[in-house]
């Protein structure tokens, strides 16, 4: 029997619609982890941003998991669920016999099951990566894993608009104080 | 006596055991010192359940959100335990957890600035937000906290 179709329209419209209305992108991070894991009764979901150079994961955002867990230690895009970084889905069904985390000891002592890692692209970078567990075995529909790499799409949008409204806000810190030659 | 406030604000990431290290031992030993932990959380977004009804599965965040406040608190009592474990008096250490409507950025500074704090220990990576993002919390704070000792564990 095929997985369950979770995401339906009238549910991805929900979560883009307040998505699109939050004023930062932490908010966005934060509104998205806060909306998945409620409405796919999912055990948690946390927002990654991947730090260039030293290929590490940081958490922008999470929903759901443990204090100890977050502070478990440093995450590394090759080290965790590694093919994240070719703009590859990942999907863990049962993390007992996966290979693919950094931590498994600490995921199982946290009562995590499954993971699923979307990647966020932009522009063909990858600049992070949203991730969902589930206390259970979980295998979810391609349908699902389609519309989450939608979502994700979205936060990568956030990003880009706000590194650039960021460097946009810096040239002009940098203008305002320069003594520009008059025309 | 001029009580010194110090604020160290913490999100439960890799690292930011250092930002406690530093403040253990730099102000376990002064008396006149006292230590405010710091840490926020958002509140479950409003649902407009009338034009998605499917959305009226979110209603029952809240319940979510309770559980995820008292595993912060938890945390946060962790925390303190940690620091009163390394020699920290207990006495003079507080906890606040709020909820959070702006950045992170910016509630730490405006924590900093109505509560009169003369120091603000950060670790480089306080928000998990990277460079391409905007400034680091620890530069916003630099740029916009007067009379406050900003310092910032590596």
């Amino acid at each position: 029997m095929s997985p369950d179709v979770r995401i339906t329209i009238e549910l991805f419209k929900g979560i883009t619609r307040a998505v699109a209305r939050s004023l930062d992108i932490e908010t966005v991070a934060h509104t998205l982890a806060q909306y998945l894991v409620g409405a796919l009764a999912i055990k948690a979901c946390a927002v990654f941003t991947l730090e260039m150079g030293s290929n590490q994961l940081l958490r922008l955002a999470s929903f759901g998991l443990s204090p100890s867990y977050q502070s478990k230690g440093r995450v590394f895009g090759d080290k965790s669920l590694a093919t994240n970084l070719k703009g590859e889905v990942v999907v863990v069904p049962d993390i007992r016999e996966s290979d693919l985390l950094q931590y498994p000891e600490q995921a199982i002592k946290e009562g995590i099951g499954a993971i699923v890692s979307v990647p966020i692209v932009f522009s063909g970078r990858v600049t992070g990566a949203l991730r969902l567990y589930h206390s259970q075995v979980w295998n979810p529909s391609e349908s699902d894993l389609d519309s989450l790499a939608v979502l994700a799409e979205v936060i990568g949008l956030a990003m880009a608009y706000t590194n650039l409204s960021h460097s946009c806000a810096d040239i002009c810190t940098v203008l305002s104080s320069a003594e520009l030659p008059k025309t | 006596m001029n009580q010194k406030k110090v604020l160290v604000p913490f999100s439960f990431n890799p690292g930011e055991e250092k930002a406690l290290d530093f403040a253990i031992h730099a102000f376990k030993d002064l008396e006149d010192t006292t230590l405010t932990l710091f840490s926020t959380y958002m509140a479950v977004p409003a649902v407009d359940t009338q034009s998605n009804p499917v959305m009226k599965r979110m209603t029952e965040g809240e319940s979510y959100l309770a559980s995820e406040l008292s595993s912060l608190e938890n945390g946060l009592q962790e925390t303190k335990e940690y620091l009163v474990s390394n020699g920290f008096p207990e006495d003079r250490i507080e906890v606040i957890l709020r909820e959070r409507h702006n950045s992170i950025a910016d509630e730490i500074i405006e924590m900093a600035h109505k509560g009169h704090f003369s120091y603000l220990v950060l670790t480089r990576h306080a928000s998990g937000r990277p460079p391409f993002l905007g400034r680091s919390v620890h530069c916003k704070a630099i740029a916009n906290l007067k009379d406050v000792t900003v310092c910032v564990s590596v």
